[in-house]
């Protein structure tokens, strides 16, 4: 490992942490989740009731969401890879699930209604 | 030309090999996207010792394989965007002559997740997923660390014994 290495080591690292500092400065408890489906406005749950979901993306696809204790999580997923169903419980907001096959986000929001957030963004 | 088709094919058939150990290795740490990325050894090891047009060829040929063997077209879709980010990176670094094999796989490691972020932001649509990017981008520059170190321990030993 070289001086050049080194520093692009560094560097590197330095604007990755920076991103999860603004991150975690960012973030706080949420209050609801919002899940859409691709890139579209599927529904808006509290995190306050403790909840099962059935999200039915397309045909045959479907995603199972869980929300228990203010955190949500991926219960069951019609897809192959069940990447969704190993990620962490999600409870802050910004806190996202996402299931790639089925293009299923879970979003962790705050209390008041993003309707505008979700056509901008 | 032979030789050169026979070494190209067997490099493919270790990263395809690689790529199949990674996938049947249980590792979830609940992010998704984070792994060892093993199957990069060989194309950073093939970016020194056989050249830039083998080491392309090697690492767009094993996605395809693997994502035809493995996956879905999907998961394909987004290994060749991380895969061809990752390389063009590496290719740049290498270029540069200012990093050692260890500087080059690390800009790969961290440019293979930046990709991936990336499309999976078109793919669903939302740019909620750079959520991901802090947690990715420090396990891609661990992994390029860790493969880089492999890869300049294995080139230094085979260009000694064919010297």
């Amino acid at each position: 490992m070289n001086r050049n290495d080194k520093i692009l080591i560094i560097v590197l690292l330095i604007i990755s942490i920076f991103s999860l500092g603004l991150q975690k400065w960012i973030e706080e408890p949420g209050k609801q989740i919002l899940v859409t489906v691709n890139g579209k406005k599927y529904g808006q749950y509290s995190l306050d009731e403790n909840q099962r979901i059935i999200i039915h993306s397309a045909k045959e696809n479907e995603n199972i969401i869980v929300i228990k204790d203010h955190s949500a999580y991926m219960e069951e997923a019609s897809c192959q890879d069940l990447v969704c169903v190993h990620q962490r419980k999600v409870g802050k907001t910004g806190e996202t699930i996402v299931c790639l096959p089925n293009k299923v986000v879970v979003e962790v929001i705050g209390g008041q209604d993003e309707e505008v957030d979700i056509i901008t963004g | 030309m032979t030789g050169r088709i026979a070494r190209n094919g067997m490099m493919i058939a270790l990263a395809f090999i690689f790529s199949y150990i990674e996938a049947i290795i249980p590792f979830h740490i609940g992010i998704p996207g984070v792994k060892l990325g093993i199957a990069n050894l060989v194309v950073v090891t093939a970016l020194y010792l056989l050249g830039e047009k083998e080491a392309f060829y090697i690492s767009i040929v094993r996605i395809v394989l693997v994502g035809f063997t493995f996956s879905n077209l999907f998961s394909m879709l987004y290994s060749i965007a991380g895969g061809m980010l990752s390389f063009g990176a590496m290719l740049l670094g290498k270029r540069m002559k200012k990093f050692s094999v260890i500087g080059v796989s690390v800009l790969g490691g961290f440019f293979h997740n930046v990709g991936q972020i990336v499309v999976a932001g078109f793919l669903v649509g939302t740019a909620r997923i750079i959520y991901y990017f802090p947690i990715l981008a420090i396990s891609g520059i661990g992994t390029g660390i860790i493969i880089g170190y492999l890869g300049k321990v294995i080139i230094e030993r085979i260009n000694r014994s064919v010297e």
